[in-house]
């Protein structure tokens, strides 16, 4: 495919994610909570790996670069999500 | 020499840890003591023959079934630490401390008997640069308390301002007092005397002074005390 | 052979670097050798222990008998967080990356760091830092711990902006560890010599590959955390002084990092013993691979143990038991390590000189510190022990029982290396003699004082705690004068020692191999080392059939090598803007009558703004030529670009920092009784508006690149316009939200954490898109200077990189901040 038309494709499915987000938000009265957040956040990290992946071009790099991102993110949200558990205790 | 069941608790701990301490440390330093003696270069002996030499990588050695044998040892001697430790911490600081035995007054301990309720607690707090103890009805003294020897008590300890830490010293427990939260200590005493009550955690000038005093009496002269007070 | 490549090498002169000062002068002040770097953070951490030695003696004397009064509470606080600060963050880190900086390269045979200059700046961040701590006791010193503790950092607390210059100089030195990491990282990575693989490094370069690692998630975790104790202290707000974060969001924070921190100073100290100990006992490294295996696990478990040190402040008893227990577990390795030195002994032939001594020393000193640690992860032992001397002598025992003696260890063993000449032998075995037994009487004694607060200015005489005391000053007295030996025999050494020759110690490692002390350039060829596991310089054999360096003066190609080539003045001078920058904000008055926050002194930071911008744009405009060797060792980055490397460490850096600060969000958020409702506080309408502006810069970046790489320079131009165009739109929708926020009352002080978090998040976004649109016009102007045709677009894919990891922050925060 030409990148240009890549390019603009992932563009495309970024506004229509975030105006998914935008339109969820009228109808939080109506989700219950956790799962709203739990839509939000990972409508986030789904545009999140897009962006990574294209913009950034992680896609087309050596693999080595891309598991050390991977890598990184891994044991910097396990560390993350400890922490929360933790918070959980208090 | 008991002077609560908390210092009693910690006493035997800090042997049991101890004890291994010594053992471990004993034998490590032999074992070093002994090989730098034995294997000190002399004139006459010439180098080992996998000596690491300047022009190439040195050839590897040592045995992953050694490097397994410590570890099991190891995991074996802090095995029993973790154990021992659990137990002691099952009883000292519990997420549910004990019931308070000493209930202040008639009023309070029937109330409590009929409820199957808690005695009241003792509230701390730290204050730049002084402890402020308060009894049920919102009597409080500052920088010291009084409590009847062999009863238990149970204090919720909060600061009033900064990061603090209520520390029996002889006691042998302490606690963080900080704003916002309450944590709750507690202890059996067993003897009648005075104890020091100091801040440990950096407080500010002043911090130093931030001493207080706690007096376990008998049962009698606590309660011609309490009940004089008031 | 022509693989011979100046690395480093200011192509084209600057004009304000010539003539201003005289060479040797000038040589110090704006070289990028990683030689004469090393030297100079050898040098300066050697200053600040001395600094830091005197605070701690002059404690020792205000402890050493009841009720003394040689100094006042204030002054002895001052003391204890001042020599605190300068041991753990501008001693030991510092101390062992002079060493990492002189020897590793030459050890991994590289002839520099990745980047030279980004290294030389690193230095000067860190000096100018050491300077902010110092001068912070003219403002009235940091009083309240190492550990900043709050809410006592909050205004109304401590009033003297001695803290604010105190945290100011914290930033300044995290950034300057942040660089050096990704410096380090990139180095070991891509640019050990061909046939160096990973598995045939050295222990040293080893533990500080595995230090780096923990440097890089730990140390953007402090930065968030002081970051957020400054903006407390300078614009009012209250993550640190409410309730909902308070205490305890400062304690996770700061742990969070100090845990590893501790492993950070120790880790470069035992690699220098595991490379000290084979050469004088002439036997390999008992199980290398095992030792190096221990190091990764216990870097790993270094940062799920953090909760130990909040084991008394309430955090359950589910919590506290899982900390005793990964707590106690990370002494596993510790084991495997010390018992690897120790059978490494045997069977031996063991020369013991003042090196050796000194590493055999510090083992023996962390065995009891190792011993005593894990006392204090017990929780139950805890509750009694915390915050006593019995902590202070655990720590002392590891950070100078192990970590300096093991430093000194390897000063002793490379001071040949770095010098050309040798020490005083007797001396220095005198030192070490005087400095182990003073140690252990200035330390051994206060495990005993297990009742003790630490951190007390004095005690009543009735504790019964003044004989120990006495004897620990007594012993502080004989460990500090025994350093006079060490400087002493050093400093004369160094001018009128004997030569030492290239390999007085018949070492293996590849520095061995180069005159002493090395020449600028270091290797004449870069050498390798075959299957076999041989050294080769060029197409000969190495050592001993010829040494890795021909001449001194003339080698090569022909071409000479000078101290006075690869210099740069704009590290030095960049350091000081961002010095001056934060001073400034740092030395303001107080705001109003009851103070909450301050005001700063903002020609200070005019100045500081303005030097830094024209150092920027010095930096940019010096063609500093940084040569990539091609076939160096590289796995497994063999096809990633140097730069591309550290740019993505870089990225990993950050997003910890907004992974803490939006981890500080939740914490506030979770702990508050209320929050505004969606849609209540700020405008879900703007929110969006800026996720899609900011989104479709991102498209545009991309298509910069992509019309840069087909050459299409008109494409190019539009796309970047178009970036910094969406850029400032971002920025002005934001700024009429705050504008607005700001006129309904809803700013920072007035409206609590829910502002506070947004002001500052979002704010520091905002800084990360100003500094993208700076990148935008640098790149603009150079297109338009006529760069970037086809093949040269590295630059407009690096920036690429950062905004679209800017843009990816944005879209984290519009739902965290907007919609939920």
């Amino acid at each position: 495919m030409n990148t240009t038309y890549l390019y603009l494709l992932v563009f495309a499915i970024l506004v229509g994610g975030t105006d998914i987000e935008f339109n969820l938000a009228t109808l939080q009265a109506t989700i219950p909570y956790s799962f709203y957040v739990s839509i939000l956040l990972g409508l986030a990290g789904m545009k999140a790996i897009l962006i990574a992946m294209f913009y950034q071009h992680l896609k087309y790099e050596p693999r080595s670069l891309s598991s050390w991102v991977i890598i990184g993110l891994v044991i910097a949200s396990l560390l993350m999500s400890l922490s929360f558990i933790q918070l959980h205790g208090h | 020499m008991a002077v609560s069941n908390t210092q009693v608790i910690f006493d035997n701990l800090y042997g049991i840890f101890t004890y291994l301490a010594i053992i471990v440390g004993v034998i490590v330093f032999a074992l070093m003591a002994y090989l730098i003696i034995r294997y000190r270069a002399k004139n006459s002996s010439s180098d080992p023959e996998d000596t690491p030499r300047l022009g190439r990588i040195p050839t590897s050695r040592g045995h992953g079934r050694n490097v397994l044998i410590t570890v099991t040892l190891s995991t074996f001697l802090l095995a029993i630490l973790i154990i021992t430790s659990f137990a002691a911490v099952d009883t000292l600081f519990p997420n549910n401390p004990p019931n308070a035995t000493w209930c202040y007054s008639i009023a309070a301990y029937n109330q409590t008997q009929a409820t199957g309720q808690s005695c009241p607690r003792l509230d701390v707090t730290g204050h730049q640069f002084y402890w402020v103890f308060t009894y049920p009805g919102a009597r409080s003294y500052t920088n010291f308390f009084r409590v009847p020897v062999n009863t238990t008590v149970v204090l919720d300890v909060t600061s009033a301002d900064v990061f603090h830490d209520f520390g029996i010293i002889q006691f042998k427990i302490k606690t963080d007092a900080i704003k916002g939260r309450t944590n709750t200590i507690w202890f059996i005493p067993y003897k009648t005397a005075n104890y020091t009550i100091q801040c440990f955690e950096l407080c500010g000038t002043g911090h130093v002074g931030m001493i207080a005093t706690l007096n376990v009496m008998n049962v009698t002269a606590f309660q011609n005390w309490y009940g004089s007070e008031k | 052979m022509s693989q011979l490549s100046r690395i480093g090498t200011v192509v084209k002169s600057d004009p304000m670097s010539q003539d201003i000062f005289p060479p040797r002068v000038k040589r110090w002040l704006f070289t990028t050798n990683h030689k004469e770097v090393g030297i100079l953070y050898l040098v300066t951490s050697l200053f600040f222990f001395v600094a830091a030695g005197l605070l701690a003696l002059t404690m020792r004397t205000q402890l050493s008998v009841p009720n003394n009064n040689v100094l006042t509470e204030t002054l002895y606080n001052q003391f204890v967080t001042v020599h605190g600060l300068l041991m753990i963050f501008w001693v030991l880190s510092p101390f062992a990356f002079g060493f990492a900086n002189y020897i590793l390269p030459l050890q991994i045979g590289a002839r520099d760091l990745a980047f030279p200059r980004l290294n030389a700046m690193s230095y000067w961040f860190y000096l100018f830092s050491g300077v902010a701590i110092i001068m912070s006791f003219i403002f009235g010193a940091p009083d309240l711990g190492w550990t900043l503790y709050s809410p006592q950092t909050a205004f109304q607390f401590t009033p003297t902006i001695g803290l604010n210059v105190g945290a100011a100089a914290l930033i300044l030195i995290t950034v300057s560890i942040t660089m050096s990491s990704v410096n380090f990282l990139v180095t070991m990575f891509k640019m050990r010599a061909p046939g160096m693989k990973l598995r045939n490094m050295p222990v040293f370069p080893w533990a500080i590959l595995v230090t780096i690692f923990m440097m890089l998630y730990a140390f953007p975790s402090f930065l968030a955390a002081v970051l957020l104790l400054y903006v407390d202290r300078a614009f009012g707000t209250f993550y640190f002084s409410s309730i909902q974060g308070g205490a305890l969001l400062w304690d996770n924070v700061f742990w969070f990092f100090g845990h590893p921190e501790v492993y950070i100073v120790l880790f470069p100290a035992i690699g220098v013993i595991a490379d000290v100990i084979p050469t004088f006992t002439r036997r390999p490294l008992y199980g290398s691979k095992y030792v190096i295996g221990s190091m990764i696990a216990a870097a790993v478990i270094s940062f799920i143990v953090w909760g130990h040190h909040m084991f008394v402040t309430g955090i359950g008893l589910t919590s506290t038991k899982l900390y005793t227990v990964t707590t106690i577990a990370v002494s596993l390795p510790f084991d495997v390590m010390v018992i690897a030195m120790i059978e490494t002994l045997i069977k031996a032939r063991i020369k013991l000189k003042a090196a050796a001594l000194f590493a055999l020393g510090a083992i023996a000193l962390f065995v009891i510190g190792g011993i005593t640690g894990v006392y204090l992860a017990s929780v139950a032992l805890d509750h009694a022990l915390r915050g006593t001397y019995f902590v202070v002598a655990h720590f002392h025992y590891i950070m100078v029982g192990a970590s300096i003696m093991g430093l000194i260890a390897g000063l002793y063993y490379w001071f040949p290396k770095l010098t050309g000449r040798m020490y005083n032998e007797t001396v220095a075995k005198i030192h070490f003699v005087v400095s182990f037994i003073g140690f252990n009487i200035l330390y051994f004694p206060m495990f005993l004082l297990l009742d003790m607060p630490r951190r007390i200015q004095t005690y009543a005489p009735d504790t019964g705690w003044g004989p120990l005391n006495s004897l620990a000053t007594i012993g502080g007295f004989i460990f500090g004068g025994a350093q006079v030996l060490l400087f002493l025999n050093l400093f004369l050494s160094q001018r009128r020692g004997p030569p030492s020759g290239p390999n007085p110690w018949d070492g293996w490692t590849l520095e061995w191999s180069l005159p002493s002390p090395v020449p600028a350039h270091d290797f004449d060829t870069i050498p390798s080392i075959a299957e076999d596991g041989t050294y080769r310089f060029g197409n000969g054999p190495g050592y001993p059939n010829g040494l890795a360096h021909i001449d001194d003066s003339k080698v090569g190609n022909g071409l000479a090598y000078s101290h006075l080539e690869g210099m740069s003045p704009w590290p030095l001078v960049m350091a000081f803007a961002a010095f001056l920058f934060f001073l400034g904000l740092s030395i303001g008055q107080p705001s109003s009558p009851t103070p909450v926050s301050y005001k700063p002194f903002w020609p200070l930071i005019a100045d500081g703004t303005i030097l830094g911008v024209i150092s920027l744009y010095g930096y940019s405009r010096e063609r500093f030529s940084v040569h990539e060797e091609s076939h160096v060792e590289s796995w497994p980055f063999r096809e990633v670009p140097n730069v591309k490397l550290g740019i993505w460490t870089f990225l990993g850096a950050e997003v910890i920092f907004f992974g803490v600060l939006i981890g500080a969000y939740f914490f506030v958020r979770t702990n508050s009784a209320t929050w505004p409702a969606v849609g209540e506080l700020f405008s879900i309408r703007n929110g969006f508006a800026m996720t899609l502006v900011l989104l479709t810069s991102s498209l545009t970046a991309i298509m910069a690149l992509a019309s840069a790489k087909i050459g299409s320079r008109n494409g190019l131009i539009a796309g970047l316009l178009a970036t910094f165009g969406l850029g400032a739109s971002f920025l002005y929708i934001k700024a009429t939200e705050w504008i607005e926020l700001g006129t309904h009352g809803v700013f920072l002080v007035a409206s609590g954490l829910p502002a506070t978090s947004y002001f500052i998040t979002t704010g520091t976004h905002g800084v990360h898109v100003v500094a993208g649109m700076c990148m935008t016009v640098y790149l603009l102007a150079n297109t338009l200077k006529g760069r970037y045709t086809k093949g040269d677009h590295d630059a407009i894919e690096h920036f690429g990189l950062y905004w679209h990891f800017v843009d990816i922050v944005w879209v984290f925060l519009f739902p965290l901040f907007y919609l939920i």
